[in-house]
């Protein structure tokens, strides 16, 4: 009866849990970008960073009613995004997947990045980290995340993502220091 | 470090720009065909896959165990061809059969399943049924007739394996770089398949079994992948 009548006062004392079911459309059209920058800056590529982007969101669009429930939607989403970049045979399928594409399309398969060139060393320096360090490094520059944030979208501690924060700065710090001294 | 920060704010900035700059396509697009010749290999294998029972999770006609032992047992001949057994077990097991039963063996008793090998071997099966894939098949007795627990290994060419498995299933977790999706396999039983690039992971087991859980099977098949997913059993 004791537990019960807890059980009572929790439920009065709780406010109704309403959770907004965000439509896939607008979810699609605010985050689409933003994993494909993920993705860019993962994979260098921007023919497999579209088609990465596209991938994850057809998942989460497929399990919408499952994903919307998610705390943190564009979490999972950045997961799926962050997972398969840095999946070299991912990344090959998805690169030949999406020069397919833009061959049909009579496009260009691969536009020229307009990136400046020492930014784009930069990029190329993070995506030679190892896996977990490239993705804590982008998901918190690209994004701006917070630790934690960075930790519950790839399925990590806090403490670990820590870690592999400062090993992925140090090397990267270390890297472009050797770069200038030559 | 202050450099590595504005080194990194301008290439963000830049990336943005760049991305700006996509033409990105206004609604979720299905994935386009893939290349034929990668189509005309990942057909192949699919074929083979189903060919030797591997294929359970891409099918969605119901079957019952019946049908799956007898597709188990007449579909397939091998070095350890059950039939080679007179009481229905397996003759002596491979080195990767035994690695493969071994390692489902300890992820299950890690689950609280009373479960031991080689005594709870049913049956095994290895073959490689193209140049570079192999195949690794054990059936574990998780609680009588009905309890039977079967997990099968692939490991072969990226490309095929990832079109191969690139059906119409949902993407249900991630563990790593490892895709888990739920395999449909019948009204009486659950399946899993894990696919991590060169590896396809499936795990099904009958309602009755130990394994009673879609979890239990997802870390079944994770626990088989991290053992072996760039070890023995690799082509």
């Amino acid at each position: 009866m004791a537990a019960s009548a807890r059980d009572e006062v929790e439920e009065a004392d709780d406010p109704p849990r309403v959770r907004v079911v965000e439509d896939f459309e607008v979810f699609f059209r605010r985050e689409q970008r933003g994993l494909v920058a993920l993705a860019f800056a993962l994979t260098g590529s921007r023919g497999a960073a579209e088609d990465i982007a596209q991938e994850a969101l057809v998942a989460a669009s497929r399990r919408w009613g499952h994903v919307s429930q998610l705390d943190s939607p564009i979490g999972w989403t950045r997961r799926v995004v962050a997972n398969r970049s840095t999946s070299l045979i991912r990344r090959r399928a998805s690169e030949a997947r999406a020069k397919a594409r833009l061959a049909l399309r009579g496009g260009p398969t691969e536009p020229a990045p307009s990136m400046a060139s020492e930014n784009e060393h930069l990029w190329a320096l993070v995506r030679r980290l190892p896996k977990r360090q490239a993705q804590v490094i982008a998901l918190r520059a690209v994004h701006g995340l917070s630790l934690r944030e960075v930790a519950d979208t790839i399925g990590i501690s806090k403490a670990t993502a820590q870690t592999h924060l400062e090993r992925a700065r140090a090397t990267l710090a270390h890297q472009l220091e050797e770069g200038e001294d030559r | 470090m202050t450099d590595l920060d504005d080194r990194l704010t301008s290439a963000v900035d830049d990336l943005w720009w760049c991305v700006e700059d996509f033409d990105l396509p206004a609604t979720v697009q299905r994935r386009p065909a893939a290349q034929p010749a990668l189509a005309f290999v990942a057909a192949t294998l699919l074929v083979v896959i189903v060919a030797v029972g591997f294929g359970s999770a891409v099918r969605d006609t119901p079957r019952d165990m019946a049908a799956s032992t007898a597709r188990f047992q007449g579909g397939v001949t091998t070095a350890t061809d059950v039939a080679a057994a007179p009481d229905g077990r397996s003759g002596p097991m491979t080195m990767r059969e035994a690695h493969l039963a071994s390692t489902v063996a300890a992820a299950g008793r890690g689950l609280g399943w009373d479960v031991d090998v080689p005594g709870d071997v049913l049956a095994t099966t290895s073959r490689a049924p193209l140049p570079g894939v192999t195949f690794t098949e054990v059936h574990l007795d998780l609680g009588g007739a009905a309890g039977r627990l079967q997990v099968s290994y692939l490991r072969g060419d990226a490309d095929a394996v990832a079109e191969g498995t690139s059906v119409e299933r949902e993407l249900v977790e991630q563990r790593g770089t490892a895709d888990i999706y739920e395999g449909t396999d019948g009204n009486t039983a659950r399946a899993v398949e894990l696919f991590d690039g060169t590896t396809i992971v499936y795990v099904r087991s009958e309602w009755t079994s130990d394994a009673r859980s879609f979890a239990e099977l997802v870390e079944i098949a994770d626990a088989v992948n991290r053992e072996h997913g760039d070890r023995a059993l690799g082509g």
